[in-house]
């Protein structure tokens, strides 16, 4: 009896996925007709051809002991926050390669850190749910914790003393029922955006810990969040483990928009310079890219040879070049609008789990699971 | 003509196979016990989800977590296909788990062939440019376990091309393909390595795997004795006593029934061994070096929370799709806009542009330390942003330097509130909670409110908003009407007005390139003329 259910119940539920299968098809079939890759066909006829890009691995950052999750940059674009899945924080002079301070964590992977508008505190998040507001020393120029990189990573002495006080001006500002992925300040060291395994993002203010606004929508785990580069904008994108990337009003907390086209989970959302598309970039080795106004996928960037999924994405100064950290453990650089494959960075030895530009564009940082970081220029 | 020449097809089929792979899982008689044994392997699920997975009955295990295994695995039959010039295998089964696929069927995994094969064969159909791309991603296959050399002791950092050119590759048995179903348990590698320390294989055991036979053994024999009483574990012949006992407990592991198939003849047993080696030889590396072997967290939560979120997420694909109406026209307005944009900013790309024009801080030698003084401190902005500043309103916003030219512009029409105006809201946006009534307050008295020193103007529809907005409810965006309002103001009249101004212009005949750069030797009348000229500028400026 049961076994005749069950089987009735996989029969209907087979026809179903077929069906839909046969919709999705059509739909891809349908759309690729309607704009093939027209932004790539107007790009190749826009521009005569695309130079070579120059970009050498210029420094790499070691002392984490873990795998690098996630990095920052600072405003003052050159300093560099990051964290590891051994619950370690370091801020580093990315020019200079030193280290300045080191934070410990109770807790293991660290997934989401961020760096202040104002350079004053740092934000990080990981397994335990919260999302903590630490704050700096005042170093803008001269580091009180300079540990040459040459040493081993930052030795128990110095940080110790450092480490009982900063636990003690740590504030716990979110708090979530799952992991957080993704967190990031908005236009001031007030306000805080997280994003978490729980499928929802919210928003928080800092002094007081409270939250602002949250917002619902996703099915699956939220796996990034980014906020509108637009000084008048009120929007952010998230994506998530449910193949969805949704564009977000702040001021209604609703769902203004919301986009489908990849096949597996979406790992990094990040805003095109003006504000008006944004790219996303996939488990399934594509990255592709929404336009807001037109309401759908423009571009997707992908190659047969590339097989493995992007964990980071992040556009050019200029949006020219998207460039994608992937678990093949390479940099693979893109022409936004011609959709052609530039060069591929090697230097990497595991997957590349966080990617970023600087905030003037001079250059770019990437961590991986080998416990390194490189900055590329 | 490549199998592979429409990446779209391969990629829906692989992502399908993946797909299926998994429900296929239950498509076979002995329904029941499958879906017991497979209970009993996976130590990740929560007790919820396991008594859930009972009553389910015949529904998917786990869903395709690793997309890529799904592409990597469908790349390689396309391989093996080609390779060899070999029909694929047509058995109605297909799935991998299946006992049929004991038998060595094809010369598919008996067939070997050296590394630079390989990579040729990636170069050529895969549209690779590179050689090292594609030594790369041959290294990444077989990383992941797809393929394996036939030598002993490879570890898991092997790199292709290796040194030895006659090195000879070998496709893996599509049974030890990295997928959901097949656990690198420990008593399995326990059992292998019992069984390679007895001499059955040719190849005696690492130091390593010493260690970890020792280490595993242990947790067998503490298995041991908790099903079959203390005391079983001290027989001498215990080490064989492991593997039969261990099959009682897990009496339908697959991995048992593959291994121990009688069903081979001597040459395929060679192979067998040799593919269960390789096998363990990425599960188990020496150095921690494995490709998908650390689970995230979001691994861990879709696990935990049950497979009927991942069908109805699947099945609204399809629905919300449709609905979504297409509107050609917009998408070349939007292809052109982002055209524009790059274009525009081409200029201004630091990884774009050569070394002439901009020198990028970063090439410079640490040692050195080049880095160029921030604009504040000298007090003049970069040639570049200046000129950033003429090509988008939002660039003068942003920069803090900009906004001083443009309040200075700002004076001279007698609109400067206009620009405090939009400052203090987008502070307001995001200030701490603490401030924000006393900030709505100031903001209404300072600029709104008819009783103020320097009113903004705007038109009486949006003040209207704004008041209605204050009396019902008070937030960070109570202004929002009157921001907009002024943001396109200033953007539409003053910004053009403040381009064509003696205060721009000046700024943009000072501006020079970052320190470090010589781009041209000014000559002596030169730097008379720009000392000169700066010394108007200041004259200017304190008139």
């Amino acid at each position: 009896m049961a076994s005749d259910k069950n089987s009735n119940r996989y029969d209907t539920l087979e026809n179903l996925r077929k069906e839909a299968e046969q919709l999705r098809k059509k739909l891809q079939a349908d759309r690729k007709n309607l704009n093939d890759a027209e932004l790539f066909v107007m790009g190749k006829k826009s521009e005569g051809g695309s130079p070579s890009i120059q970009v050498r691995c210029r420094r790499i950052l070691k002392g984490h002991t873990g795998k690098v999750l996630d990095m920052d940059w600072s405003l003052d674009k050159r300093r560099i926050v990051s964290s590891s899945q051994d619950g370690k924080i370091l801020v580093w002079d990315g020019f200079t390669t030193n280290k300045e301070q080191a934070i410990s964590l109770p807790t293991t992977w660290v997934n989401a850190c961020a760096y202040a508008p104002s350079g004053g505190s740092i934000a990080c998040g990981g397994l335990d749910n919260k999302c903590s507001v630490f704050p700096l020393n005042s170093s803008s120029n001269s580091s009180t914790l300079s540990v040459s990189n040459k040493q081993n990573p930052v030795s128990s002495g110095p940080a110790d003393t450092g480490a009982g006080t900063i636990m003690q001006q740590r504030k716990v500002v979110a708090m979530h029922t799952s992991y957080i992925s993704a967190c990031t300040f908005t236009h001031s060291d007030y306000q805080i955006l997280t994003a978490s395994g729980d499928s929802t993002c919210a928003l928080w203010d800092v002094e007081s810990g409270q939250l602002l606004q949250s917002f619902h929508g996703h099915q699956s785990d939220v796996m990034d969040a980014a906020l509108s580069p637009c000084e008048t904008g009120n929007l952010f994108i998230s994506g998530g483990c449910d193949k969805n990337a949704c564009v977000w009003d702040m001021r209604t907390a609703k769902c203004i928009q919301s986009f489908q086209t990849h096949n597996s989970d979406i790992n990094t959302v990040k805003w095109f310079p003006t504000g008006e598309a944004f790219a996303t970039g996939s488990d399934d080795g594509t990255i592709k890219m929404y336009d807001l106004r037109a309401d759908r996928e423009i571009a997707c960037y992908e190659r047969p040879n590339v097989l493995f999924g992007v964990n980071s994405v992040d556009f050019s100064a200029s949006g020219r070049i998207v460039l994608g950290g992937y678990n093949d453990y390479l940099v693979h650089v893109w022409d936004t609008i011609t959709g052609e494959k530039l060069t591929a960075l090697f230097g990497h030895e595991n997957r590349i789990s966080c990617l970023k530009m600087s905030p003037d564009g001079t250059s770019f940082c990437t961590g991986s699971w080998d416990t390194t970081l490189r900055i590329w220029a | 003509m490549s199998v592979l020449s429409s990446t779209y097809n391969w990629r829906v089929k692989a992502w399908l196979r993946a797909y299926e792979g998994v429900l296929i899982a239950q498509d076979s008689d002995n329904s029941k016990e499958r879906k017991e044994e497979i209970v009993l392997n996976a130590g990740d699920l929560n007790d919820n989800a396991k008594t859930q997975l009972k009553k389910e009955g015949s529904f998917l295990i786990f869903p395709p977590r690793q997309f890529v295994i799904g592409q990597v695995s469908a790349l390689i039959m396309a391989m093996q296909n080609e390779i060899f010039h070999i029909k694929p295998r047509k058995s109605k089964k297909t799935t991998i788990n299946s006992r049929q696929s004991f038998r060595i069927k094809s010369s598919n995994e008996s067939e070997s062939f050296t590394a630079d094969m390989l990579i040729q064969w990636l170069e050529d159909n895969l549209d690779i440019s590179s050689y090292e791309e594609a030594s790369h991603l041959a290294t990444l296959l077989c990383r992941m376990g797809f393929v394996y050399p036939c030598k002993y002791d490879w570890d898991a950092t092997i790199t292709l091309p290796t040194e030895d050119p006659t090195l000879q590759f070998r496709f893996q048995n599509p049974y030890y393909w990295p997928n959901e179903t097949l656990s690198a348990s420990d008593t399995d590698y326990a059992s292998h390595l019992v069984s390679r320390e007895s001499g059955c294989y040719n190849a005696p055991l690492d130091e390593y795997e010493m260690v970890s036979m020792d280490h595993t053994v242990n947790t067998c024999t503490n298995c041991v004795d908790q099903c079959w009483g203390v005391g079983m574990s001290f027989n001498p012949k215990f080490k064989s006593l492991i593997i039969s006992v261990t099959k009682n407990i897990l009496p339908l592991n697959h991995y048992f029934y593959f291994r121990l198939s009688s069903q081979c003849n001597p040459s395929d047993k060679a192979i067998k061994q040799w593919q269960e080696y390789a096998f363990w030889r990425v599960n188990r590396p020496l150095t921690n070096h494995n490709l998908d072997s650390r689970v995230r967290p979001k691994d861990w939560n879709v696990m935990a929370r049950g497979l009927n979120r991942y069908f109805s997420s699947y099945v609204q694909v399809a629905v919300t799709d449709e609905t979504k109406s297409t509107n050609p026209r917009s998408i070349t307005a939007s292809c052109t806009r982002i055209i524009k944009t790059c274009t525009e900013w081409i200029n201004f790309d630091p990884l774009w542009q050569d070394e002439e024009e901009f020198k990028n801080p970063w090439h410079s030698d640490p040692a050195k330390r080049m880095w160029p003084e921030p604009s504040n401190i000298a007090g003049e902005p970069y040639k570049q942003e200046v000129v950033s500043w003429g090509l988008s309103f939002e660039k003068l916003i942003e920069s803090e330097i900009g906004r001083v030219y443009f309040q200075e512009h700002l004076k001279k029409e007698f609109s400067e509130e206009n620009l405090l105006f939009y400052l203090r809201c987008a502070y307001l946006h995001s200030a701490p909670l603490s401030e924000v009534d006393g900030l709505i307050k100031e903001i209404f008295e300072q600029y709104i409110s008819p009783s103020s020193d320097t009113p903004i103007n705007i038109d009486t529809q949006t003040a209207l908003k704004v008041s209605k907005l204050m009396k019902t409810k008070r937030t960070r965006h109570t202004f929002d009407p009157a921001v907009d309002h002024i943001y396109s103001l200033m953007k539409k009249d003053s910004y053009k007005r403040f381009l064509v101004s003696s205060v721009y212009k000046a700024a943009v005949r000072n501006a020079k390139h970052p320190v470090g750069i010589k781009k041209e030797k000014p000559g002596f009348a030169r730097i008379i003329v720009r000392m000169w000229r700066i010394s108007q500028f200041k004259v200017e400026k304190q008139s």
